[in-house]
């Protein structure tokens, strides 16, 4: 792929917030978006749970077995581990796996759904119907997006917590009563805010580009194929760049 | 909204319309009028631009210059909102149909009556607009059907009873019978002249289709090098020696 001139890149920028300015035009029609907000909320949230947890289970689960291998002096006490683990699974991992995920699952769902309704002309034909298009597909999307990214990135913290204490317990390096203590001294309820915060962003970013990509794609089946890993790897930038900058401007 | 006072019975007035594409010109300046209730085929070879002036109608691509009026209206500067109310005087049947694939052909009528937001209908009612649509273009037994389970053909009959649907003021048709068996066609021509006959709607096709033109058409015009090169009556082209669209009628293999 190509790298992109400073110029194109502001061109997307721009043409990007115009389209997402155009979806929160109309937002005052919300009967027409209701049912397909929950149609996205299920496609986006719960169809998306198993794999969120997968990844945010074996995260949690290693990051248990390499701090406990990394910590092997003896002054430091064991339950140390459980305060680490619990803080890296709420403040990243659990929020950047899981958003990493979402941006190939949902982003490119996402993307391949409104390419294929781009070039098919059916986003042509809702315009004609006299719908706001760019509202009717693009506003459930990012609003399931706002939603259930902060639920799944929840659940994926308490699963990947969950798994390092479960580690603990296999590799027999840290019984449950030493990891709940470490997790518990360090505990700042701020953590949670702060995960959340990060789960409200990456799940605008990741809905919101893909549905641009999809909704801009131009091409047939090969325009479709482009958007959609447009859509997984631009969200994927940009939630490393947004998990990077919120780290510098809220911790 | 600025009205103006155009030849009175005009309801679609495109005025020096210019289209480039990547600085590629499509469309360089074109004139049309078309009045209530006649059908009005759009001619001329692949790449002219056909189907890209037909999009400007309603306002789907927006021009370099020019503008296009309906009813008094110049579409291209009223609000948005103004715009959305004007494209519901429309039916479009795309070149692909654009039906939603993830809808059966009944809920693919039925989509526009549901998302309208002003008039809301009562469920008995669509259902029965519905099969009234869907028996207007002959599929009353396919409404159960998904997009891909269907033909070429019954899919732009169901994109039709779509169009239809809202009881438009235009029916605008891209490429209707191109991908069609012969057979198929004449359905779909006999089709556009019966809408226009029973409903009567204003329809604007766009078609390299010969046949179909002789078929449905009131009257035609060729678009040339982006502009309309010549416009007239299916008599007025029997009758005329006008070089470039002699070439175009005799390529297609068609006696006038």
């Amino acid at each position: 792929m190509l790298a992109p001139t400073a110029l194109e890149v502001l061109a997307h920028i721009g043409r990007y917030s115009l389209l997402i300015g155009r979806a929160f035009r109309s937002v005052g029609e919300w009967r027409t978006y209701w049912s397909a907000f929950f149609l996205q909320a299920v496609r986006i949230g719960l169809d998306s749970l198993p794999i969120v947890i997968l990844a945010a289970a074996f995260s949690g689960a290693v990051t248990t077995v390499q701090t406990a291998y990394q910590l092997v002096s003896g002054l430091v006490p064991r339950s140390v581990i459980g305060s680490i683990v619990t803080e890296s699974v709420i403040l990243e991992l659990a929020p950047v796996i899981s958003a990493l995920v979402l941006a190939g699952r949902v982003g490119a769902r996402i993307a391949a759904e409104l390419g294929t309704m781009r070039v098919t002309e059916q986003i042509d034909a809702l315009e004609v119907m006299g719908l706001n298009a760019v509202s009717f597909l693009v506003l459930p999307r990012v609003l399931a997006g706002l939603l259930m990214f902060p639920v799944l990135i929840t659940a994926a913290a308490v699963v990947g917590i969950a798994g390092g204490l479960l580690a603990g317990i296999v590799s027999g390096e840290l019984p449950p009563a030493e990891f709940l203590l470490g997790a518990r001294s360090f505990f700042k309820p701020f953590d949670v805010v702060f995960m959340l915060i990060k789960a409200f962003t990456f799940g605008f970013l990741v809905t919101s580009i893909s549905c641009y990509q999809g909704y801009y794609a131009s091409g047939g089946a090969e325009g479709v194929g482009r958007a959609t890993t447009q859509a997984a790897v631009v969200s994927c930038i940009t939630v490393l760049l947004a998990d990077y900058l919120l780290a510098n401007l809220l911790l | 909204m600025g009205r103006e006072n155009h030849s009175p019975q005009a309801r679609i007035r495109v005025e020096k319309l210019v289209k480039s594409f990547d600085g590629q010109p499509v469309l360089a300046g074109v004139d049309l009028e078309i009045y209530q209730g006649e059908t009005f085929c759009i001619i001329g070879r692949s790449g002219t631009g056909k189907s890209v002036l037909l999009k400007h109608l309603v306002g789907l691509l927006t021009p370099d210059r020019g503008t296009v009026w309906v009813d008094g209206e110049d579409i291209f500067r009223v609000p948005y909102g103004r715009l959305r109310q004007i494209r519901r005087k429309f039916g479009v049947l795309f070149q692909g149909a654009a039906l939603f694939d993830s809808l059966t052909a009944e809920e693919n009528v039925a989509f526009p009556l549901r998302m309208l937001g002003d008039r809301r209908l009562g469920e008995a009612e669509i259902q029965k607009r519905v099969r009234r649509c869907l028996a207007e273009v002959g599929l009353e037994d396919m409404g159960h059907k998904y997009p891909a389970e269907l033909s070429g053909g019954m899919r732009k009959r169901v994109g039709l009873a779509r169009a239809i649907a809202l009881e438009p003021e235009f029916i605008l048709y891209d490429e209707p019978t191109s991908g069609l068996d012969p057979e198929t066609a004449q359905t779909i021509n006999e089709l556009i002249r019966k809408l226009a006959r029973e409903l009567g709607v204003t329809s604007i096709v766009v078609t390299h289709d010969m046949h179909s033109v002789l078929e449905i058409a009131d009257r035609a015009g060729l678009l040339y090098e982006g502009r309309m090169h010549w416009v007239g009556t299916i008599e007025e082209m029997r009758r005329s020696q006008d070089p470039i669209l002699l070439r175009f009628v005799k390529a297609s293999e068609y006696q006038l």
